[in-house]
């Protein structure tokens, strides 16, 4: 399966990506086009308060990962992270 | 000032954007986030519009006649006599309030939530709501909001120590009361009655490991908003049906609900531990 493939069926989920520089990178997946995964680092909370959740508009895509710099990539079990 | 007079924001801005369209970002920055920089200790405007926008508010896009319908509905005045009740009622403290329309692009926003949304702090609450909620929304919205400023108010320590269990039980009183004073079809439609069993299961997995976690730790969002594992708004379901055998068993009023332990509400269900 293509990184691209890999990243589209799993947008939303916990992941973990090991660049080829040997950069590890830990986020959510928050979109995918066929050049670049963008993540969005685990600690959202920012400026706190109770909300109903995350919704996503903004500009904060999070960090743009070329999908040709990836090495490996993993969905993060939720006991492991 | 309690109500802020955001109407007038929302004029401003709908009037300046109509000269210069480009800068609407900054535009929304300047008027809608700059006022209440005083209310986030400094931080600076784009970062507050940043982060309210990740928890509903409007966007800088929103149509003249959106923006015009919903100034019409004068929700200010709805929830001035909202909050003048609730205060009474429940002995709650005074708070900021800022009412703002909700961004109504945003799907899951609209599918799940009917494009209303809040967020609250001991000191402050935004209500964001769609261009034509009913009286009902707009009390279930601001029953839940003010809940949780009349609640953490009361607790005995800072914001930085909110762990997960204070979220789990937050949460589930502020949907009780939804559905107590507001009606069954209201508030987080996620919400499921759950039997002890059910219950049981879905604290031992998600909850019971994590309770002492505080906000900043990944997994607190995790268990409270959800994503596929586990499943969205975990923390909430377990919440409400925590409170709901609370209160079954205690019927004392919300104010006292509102100041009552997180440890005697969980002692209720004691299959929790079994």
């Amino acid at each position: 399966m293509s990184h691209f493939d890999f990243c589209r069926r799993n947008i939303g989920s916990p992941v973990k990506i090991v660049t080829r520089d040997g950069v590890t990178h830990r986020g959510y997946i928050n979109r995918v086009n066929r050049s670049k995964v963008f993540i969005e680092p685990f600690q959202r909370r920012g400026l706190g308060g109770y909300g109903y959740g995350f919704f996503g508009y903004g500009s904060g895509l999070g960090i743009g990962i070329a999908l040709g710099a990836i090495a490996t990539i993993a969905v993060l079990p939720f006991f492991f992270w | 000032m309690t109500i802020h007079k955001t109407d007038k924001w929302i004029k401003d801005f709908i009037q300046q954007r109509k000269q210069d369209r480009v800068t609407s970002t900054s535009l929304h920055q300047t008027i809608i986030c700059e006022p209440l920089t005083d209310y986030f200790h400094f931080t600076p405007k784009e970062v507050i519009q940043e982060h309210l926008w990740q928890h509903g508010l409007f966007s800088p896009k929103i149509s003249d006649s959106d923006a015009e319908k919903w100034l019409k509905q004068d929700y200010l005045t709805k929830v001035r006599v909202l909050y003048h009740k609730c205060r009474t009622t429940w002995n709650g403290p005074e708070t900021e309030i800022f009412i703002l329309p909700s961004n109504e692009e945003i799907k899951e926003l609209k599918e799940w939530f009917n494009s209303n949304a809040g967020l609250s702090f001991p000191d402050k609450l935004f209500i964001f709501l769609n261009k034509q909620a009913s009286n009902r929304e707009i009390a279930a919205l601001f029953l839940h909001e003010y809940s949780h400023v009349c609640r953490l108010n009361l607790f005995p320590k800072d914001e930085v120590e909110y762990n997960l269990l204070d979220a789990i039980i937050l949460e589930g009183i502020a949907e009780w009361i939804v559905r107590k004073k507001v009606g069954k079809e209201y508030g987080n439609k996620r919400i499921k009655e759950l039997s002890d069993n059910s219950l049981q299961a879905l604290w031992k997995k998600w909850a019971a490991p994590h309770l002492g976690i505080t906000r900043d730790h990944p997994k607190h969002d995790m268990i409270m908003y959800g994503g596929r594992r586990p499943p969205k708004n975990t923390g909430y379901i377990i919440g409400y049906n925590i409170v709901k055998r609370y209160m079954k068993e205690q019927q004392c009023s919300i104010r006292t609900l509102l100041g009552t332990p997180n440890e005697r509400i969980v002692e209720t269900c004691s299959f929790l531990h079994n």
